[in-house]
């Protein structure tokens, strides 16, 4: 007894290290922690997590102190290169627009190649309620003049220019009061004047007028230019017939005609600037 | 100093409610078969109204010029309206009325009206691209969709004027 308290101290070691050896060959034995290692990990995991929180976060207080001047610099360089591809971006979609616009006029081109064509956007309509005009983004500068007509991307009779400035021109559309165009029905080959009306302008219509009292008209006949006169290209669509009334003189009738161009959702037109008569 | 620094922004407050105003007229227009509300007269008056004739008058010519720009062939009959339109309102209710809402509609209905029946008899009437029918069909209801834009206008108006013309 008195052995063991002299020596405590070291057969404490000794202990410890015996421990130690079975833990440690335990441990090589199964793979795993023994169940000391486990008493003590669930015991000090927290605290090791709770130390290694607080240290983490001192270290990238500081980290981020040390840092601060590379990431202003790599905030502003991503700026920078967002900016960039906004840029690429919009020029993308103008690029898109440009394209559609080209193959529009490419198409109108192939369509009809006795015509030259000037496109321009619309850029402003009649804000009044006593005419229907359109304002385009092209003028003189672009070999606009005055009674020029313009035509849709598909080929549609919109109307004609009836002032010119060097970027900019104002053309009165199909429906609008001061319309008149000699005109003729396609199918059977009837000719009138295409022309205005202050009622049928409030509906998006037109009259084809002036025409023979027994003519064969059809809702539905297709109702294109004559190019009598050599004012405008002949065959161009304008509109379809959708109703026949006597005029009220009763020597002639005239029919209602719904355009074709779309003119409330028109956005690019085709002036055409000059054209040889086929 | 001060004055005339509260005199410049007011009219640049004016220009920029006139700006949105037109805008408002040519972009997002409520249509009731086929016509829209013009409230750039209205607008002209209201400034009237509110400033005097001299005000409503330059006023008047500017809100005139823009109407013209927007359309096509009134060739100046706009601003020179809306320039004596401005002063004969400016003065009248300066000397006869009280700056009020009704005073501000009364005005803009009949300056309205007055534009109407003018543009219609010149424009329309006379070369012979409308008849009397027409005045039913756009002035009355061109009115009535406009009228309801006054008490904005006017409201709006009226806050830059008190802001910048009382303080002084």
């Amino acid at each position: 007894m008195k052995f063991l308290l002299r020596y405590k101290g070291l057969l404490a070691a000794v202990i410890v290290i015996i421990l130690v050896l079975v833990m440690a060959v335990a441990s090589m034995i199964t793979g795993g922690a023994t169940p000391v290692t486990n008493f003590l990990g669930v015991i000090f995991k927290p605290v090791q997590n709770f130390m290694s929180g607080i240290t983490g976060g001192i270290e990238s207080y500081y980290s981020s102190i040390y840092d601060y001047d590379t990431l202003l610099a790599e905030n502003a360089q991503l700026r920078l290169r967002i900016a960039e591809y906004e840029k690429a971006s919009r020029e993308y979609e103008e690029a898109i627009e440009e394209n559609e616009r080209l193959k529009e006029l490419l198409e109108v081109r192939t369509r009809r190649p006795e015509l030259d064509f000037a496109p321009a956007k619309i850029v402003a309509r009649d804000s009044s309620n006593w005419s229907r005009t359109l304002t385009l983004d092209q003028g003189s500068s672009s070999g606009i003049t005055k009674g020029d007509c313009v035509l849709s991307s598909e080929g549609y009779w919109v109307g004609v220019i009836t002032e010119v400035g060097l970027n900019w021109s104002t053309l009165i559309t199909v429906v609008d009061t001061d319309t008149t165009v000699a005109a003729r029905i396609f199918r059977t080959s009837v000719s009138g004047v295409a022309e205005g009306s202050f009622e049928l302008m409030q509906q998006g219509r037109l009259s084809l007028a002036y025409l023979p009292l027994d003519s064969d008209i059809q809702n539905g006949d297709v109702v294109m230019t004559t190019g009598v006169g050599g004012l405008y290209p002949k065959d161009i669509p304008i509109g379809e017939v959708v109703d026949v009334q006597a005029e009220d003189s009763g020597i002639s009738a005239r029919a209602v005609l719904k355009p074709y161009a779309e003119l409330d959702r028109l956005a690019q037109v085709f002036v055409v600037t000059d054209f040889t008569e086929g | 100093m001060l004055y005339h620094r509260q005199s410049i922004i007011k009219w640049c407050m004016y220009g920029l409610l006139l700006w949105f105003v037109c805008a408002i007229q040519i972009s997002l227009p409520l249509r009731v078969s086929d016509v829209h509300a013009v409230p750039i007269i209205a607008m002209a008056v209201v400034a009237a109204v509110l400033e005097g004739p001299r005000g409503g008058a330059v006023y008047g010519f500017f809100a005139g010029l823009l109407c013209d720009a927007f359309t096509a062939g009134a060739d100046g009959f706009f601003a020179i309206y809306m320039l004596i339109a401005g002063y004969v309102v400016g003065a009248v209710v300066r000397r006869y009325f009280r700056v009020s809402l009704m005073t501000a509609l009364i005005w803009a209905f009949a300056a309205h009206a007055v534009a109407d029946l003018l543009y219609f008899l010149f424009f329309m009437l006379i070369p012979g691209r409308a008849g009397p029918s027409a005045l039913a069909q756009v002035a009355l209801p061109e009115l009535l969709l406009t009228l309801p834009y006054v008490p904005f206008i006017y409201l709006i108006s009226r806050g830059i004027h008190r802001r910048l013309t009382e303080k002084y």
